[in-house]
């Protein structure tokens, strides 16, 4: 929902660009603000009917604001963008302007010009909800909320970033500053980039970052945890406090796991009216029936919504447009057709419960302590190299994979593990479980879960509300000894201690299980011409990265000899697939959109 | 004999020092004088590697090349003798009719051929000799190099100081479950492939490898009422034993488990016949340990049978298979306080067919 867009320099012809880059993101709102001023452009499109968010650019002695997205807590401005206006009109600089933002939390991208120092300032959430792209191109520094809006700028020249390519088939999402259009940057969740447009100066800063604050070591453990267990009850319930903003219904996502559970506990908790959604893979369905037990127990409605691989295949090209970048896990299908259900209920908030594992230690920790413990033994591997294996794509497998001309042209060594270096060895977190946890939320949490999840929802008109990922909730989890995320090899344990006998017993206490898309037995079925076709041999040597031995090998059905679980097969067919999907979408075509899709109506 | 490199046939004659008449690079055997041809010995290590994807050990590419370098029946002696067999008792027959009784004798010898002639028919035991298979080794990796994938033992392990530094930390945590091994080798066998990583999974060899963590990594491990133990091991009186034990040791598993043994057993062993090795001199003379049925001890006391006899890429499919199939029986709870259950050995038997394989390599589990 929302989006924002302008440049900083003098354009020949700013109508036109202003007005190519906000139809570019038209389903992001039914209104839109310009202004166009000396050597600044603002664009603002909007949903002109919904609370608590801006109702137009900002405009005032100081200078312009725009702002895409909400502030938390909601109700405490109806104008984020005046807020933030009044609150950067004094300072220049980014390390001045993080200062300003210290106690800043919510979903917003915002773009601030101040007029007196002649500065532009870009400002993204703290955990990377809402999105901010920026390119400099002939002396002009352009910005939008998608990247579909850099394409759309009339003349730009397109080359691909083949570093950024090799990162997504590691990673499965593209991470990082770089986008795979060479020149594309993005602001990361937390900082804030000041342009001085005079000496054609740009400056990155943070104004946000986890910092582990253990308690010192009590006498008495049992009371520390009994402290941390009330503790993250508040916390939890003024997260999801904050992020209402009066509406009458509110969506809510409930897979039956722990996370969304407790969300749904704590709407339930602070009066909301709450419809819930689950998913419905028929047979390889997980949690189904938990997800009904979870919303029977606190008297939420609920409702099924059955999807299978030839729904997903439907919706495939416009599921490829509204990601706006490669997000390879097969799970945006199924988040598309929530969003779709969702839209045609009448929703217009959605709530989930992603971030339960990044904070509270769940997935990637117990195989990254083993492999610590282990390594040496027989092979030297660093905490990086681990962590890039954890993804389960083509991490090791670029030789049987890449084209060698594509090898050519990924640049340097040390890459990816540049990516997790600074989390994995932060200095500023010294518990080996605490820095796992923030490389997941920096990357995992940050560049994939929430910004996928956001499209997936704007595709809808839906706006998102993800109160786990909360500033003071993820402080929180940095300030309480690590043992009480992961205690014995019990994940999550002072959440499950917190929502103990709020929940249903098995509901808190059964092992995370995930969502477990059947993607394998979709991309072998209902999606197997799809993948025919994008991944042929002729379309393999048409792009000329893959090599189409390798390729074909995964279409039979032959994953690598030691690999053992047969989902992976889809897994990466699949990240392949959305690939040359997304290739031809944003490169060939510059992010026109596609036909709409049967059903599309929104 | 075929280059590897530039694939030029080429006759001994042509081989001028064992050099390739096409690419001049050297070949590490020469057939003629009962070596393997150095493309049967890529083909051995390709098939072990998995096309050189999984990690294997010297073990294993030594019963990969038993399977299909091992003497055959026809270079066993008693084997050609017994061939003789047939003809001599006709021979002897004959004769017989013709010049007296005592030609009768000829067929008693073939009749004393015989059972030599059926047991070299069989060939259960391995064939290829230790020190030959070293040597083939040694010439590969002089002119080849170290096969890639090879895991070869380290010279200096990780001091316990390297993990000292979190030993603080970690003590406080666990693993889902936990697979003891009776030989160093297998543990690094299943490290080398990070069985661990992916498996959220302690290795230990019950002999306490590797040293700079067992003690931490054994204290984890207390830590899970639920933990699920799995046992990986030779076909030996020890390695039979080895869940019994774990699950009777107080510094083990006493009240933790339950566990299941995978393997090997002699009830997996009629796939890998020919694989066989003859039993330890002290299994021979041992008694009865518990744990072990009478029934499998007949077999132990004769015979033994190594798990690197299974391709490495086989025993991590059924360890995968073993810890899903507990998985999905499991419906326990992680609540941590709840009650732990008794220890029990569940001996997991799992089909095989020789008959559909190149020796059983492929058809463990």
């Amino acid at each position: 929902m929302s989006a924002i867009c302008g440049w900083v320099g003098d354009l020949a012809s700013p109508s036109e660009t202003l007005e190519a880059m906000l139809a570019a993101v038209s389903y992001r709102g039914n209104a839109s603000d310009r202004f166009l001023g000396d050597g600044i452009a603002l664009g603002y499109r909007f949903f002109a009917e919904r609370p608590h968010r801006s109702s137009a650019i900002e405009q005032g002695p100081h200078g312009l604001c725009a702002c895409a997205g909400t502030l938390a807590p909601a109700q405490a401005t109806d104008s984020p963008a005046r807020l933030l206006a009044e609150r950067l009109h004094a300072q220049s600089h980014a390390s001045q302007v993080s200062s300003a933002l210290t106690d800043l939390d919510g979903a917003f991208a915002a773009a601030v010009w101040n007029a007196s120092t002649r500065r532009l300032h870009l400002i993204r959430d703290p955990f990377g909800v809402r999105s901010l792209y920026y390119l400099q191109a002939r002396g002009v520094l352009y910005f939008g909320s998608e990247l579909k809006q850099l394409l759309a700028i009339p003349g730009l020249d397109l080359a691909l970033d083949f570093s950024a390519l090799h990162k997504y088939l590691t990673f499965s999402f593209v991470p990082g500053e770089a986008v795979p259009i060479r020149g594309v940057r993005r602001v990361l969740p937390g900082h804030v980039l000041s342009y001085d447009p005079q000496a054609e100066h740009l400056q990155v800063a943070p104004y946000f970052a986890l910092v582990e604050a253990l308690p010192e070591a009590a006498a008495d453990d049992n009371e520390r945890q009994v402290e941390a267990v009330r503790r993250l009850r508040r916390l939890g319930r003024e997260a999801v406090a904050r992020r209402l903003s009066g509406e009458s219904e509110v969506g809510l996502y409930l897979s039956g796991g722990l996370d969304s559970s407790a969300v749904g506990y704590w709407l339930h908790e602070c009066g909301a009216r709450v419809r819930t959604l689950s998913l419905d893979f028929g047979e390889h369905s997980v949690e189904r029936e938990q997800a009904a037990e979870v919303a029977k127990s606190l008297g939420l409605d609920f409702e099924l919504i059955r999807v299978g691989g030839a729904e997903v295949g439907a919706v495939f090209d416009d599921l490829v447009y509204r990601l706006d970048l490669p997000f390879g896990d097969a799970v945006t299908g199924p988040q598309y057709l929530l969003g779709q259900a969702a839209h045609k209920a009448g929703l217009q908030v959605i709530f989930n419960g992603e971030g339960g594992d990044q904070l509270f230690g769940g997935w990637t920790s117990k195989p990254m302590i083993a492999a610590a413990l282990f390594s040496g033994i027989v092979r030297e591997a660093s905490p990086e190299e681990l962590c890039l294996q954890s993804y389960h794509r083509f991490y090791g497998r670029e030789e049987e994979l890449y084209t060698p001309e594509f090898q050519a042209q990924l640049g340097g060594p040390g890459q990816r593990r540049a990516l997790l270096s600074p989390y994995l060895g932060s200095p500023q977190v010294g518990s080996f479980l605490n820095r796992v946890r923030l490389a997941d939320i920096a990357l995992k949490g940050s560049q994939n879960i929430l910004p996928r999840a956001e499209r997936m929802c704007s595709a809808w008109g839906l706006d998102i509300r993800t109160p786990l990922f909360d500033r003071r909730l993820a402080e929180f989890s940095f300030a309480i000894p690590p043992h009480l995320k992961l205690h014995g090899a019990c994940e999550k344990y002072v959440f499950k201690l917190a929502m103990q006998g709020r929940l249903p017993e098995d509901i808190v206490w059964r092992p995370k299980s995930g969502m477990s898309v059947p993607i394998t037995d979709w991309v072998q079925g209902p999606l197997q011409p799809l993948i025919d076709e994008l991944l042929s041999p002729a379309s393999l040597s048409r792009r000329g990265l893959f090599r189409p031995d390798y390729v074909e090998r995964l279409r039979q059905g032959q994953d690598e000899p030691g690999e053992t679980r047969r989902r992976r097969i889809g897994e990466k067919l699949w990240a392949l697939a959305m690939l040359e999907a997304w290739l031809r979408r944003f490169y060939d075509r510059r992010g026109t959109p596609p036909d709409a899709p049967a059903g599309a109506s929104r | 004999m075929k280059c590897i490199h530039c694939l030029r046939d080429s006759k001994k004659s042509e081989r001028i020092g064992g050099i390739c008449p096409g690419c001049q690079k050297p070949f590490a055997f020469e057939p003629t004088v009962g070596q393997p041809t150095d493309a049967a010995f890529k083909a051995a290590l390709d098939r072990v590697s998995g096309q050189g994807r999984v990690r294997f050990t010297a073990e294993n590419v030594y019963f990969e090349m038993e399977r299909h370098f091992g003497r055959k029946p026809g270079e066993n002696p008693y084997y050609l003798a017994g061939c003789l067999m047939i003809p001599i008792a006709s021979v002897g027959g004959m004769l017989a009719l013709v010049i007296g009784a005592w030609a009768l004798l000829l067929s008693v010898v073939a009749v004393i051929l015989m059972p030599m002639y059926l047991i070299a028919r069989k060939g259960k035991t391995v064939q290829l000799s230790e020190v030959t298979f070293d040597t083939w080794l040694g010439l590969w990796k002089g002119t080849h190099g170290l096969p890639a994938g090879l895991i070869e033992p380290r010279a200096a392990l990780p001091s316990a100081e390297s993990v000292a530094a979190m030993r603080s930390e970690l003590e406080h945590y666990s693993f889902d479950r936990a697979v003891i091994c009776d030989r160093r080798e297998t543990v690094d066998l299943l490290l080398a492939n990070n069985f661990h990583f992916e498996n959220n999974c302690a290795v230990l060899s019950i002999d306490g490898y590797p040293a700079s963590v067992f003690d931490l990594v054994r204290q984890m491990l207390k830590r899970n009422p639920k933990l699920h133990i799995f046992t990986l091991h030779d076909a030996t009186l020890e390695g039979c034993a080895m869940a019994h034990n774990l699950a009777t040791d107080p510094s083990w598993f006493v009240g933790q488990g339950p566990i299941f043994d995978i393997g090997l057993r002699p009830a997996h062993a009629e796939a890998f016949k020919g694989q066989w090795q003859e039993a330890f001199p002290q299994d021979r003379a041992a008694s009865c340990p518990p744990g072990v049925t009478q029934e499998e001890y007949a077999w132990l006391r004769r015979y033994r049978l190594s798990l690197a006899a299974v391709r490495p890429e086989q025993v991590i499919k059924r360890l995968f298979r073993a810890i899903s199939e507990r998985k999905a029986d499991s419906v326990a709870l992680s609540k941590p306080d709840e009650s732990t259950r008794v220890s029990h050995v569940d001996v997991v038997i799992f089909s095989t067919d020789a008959s559909t394989s190149d020796g059983g390599g492929d058809n463990f589990g």
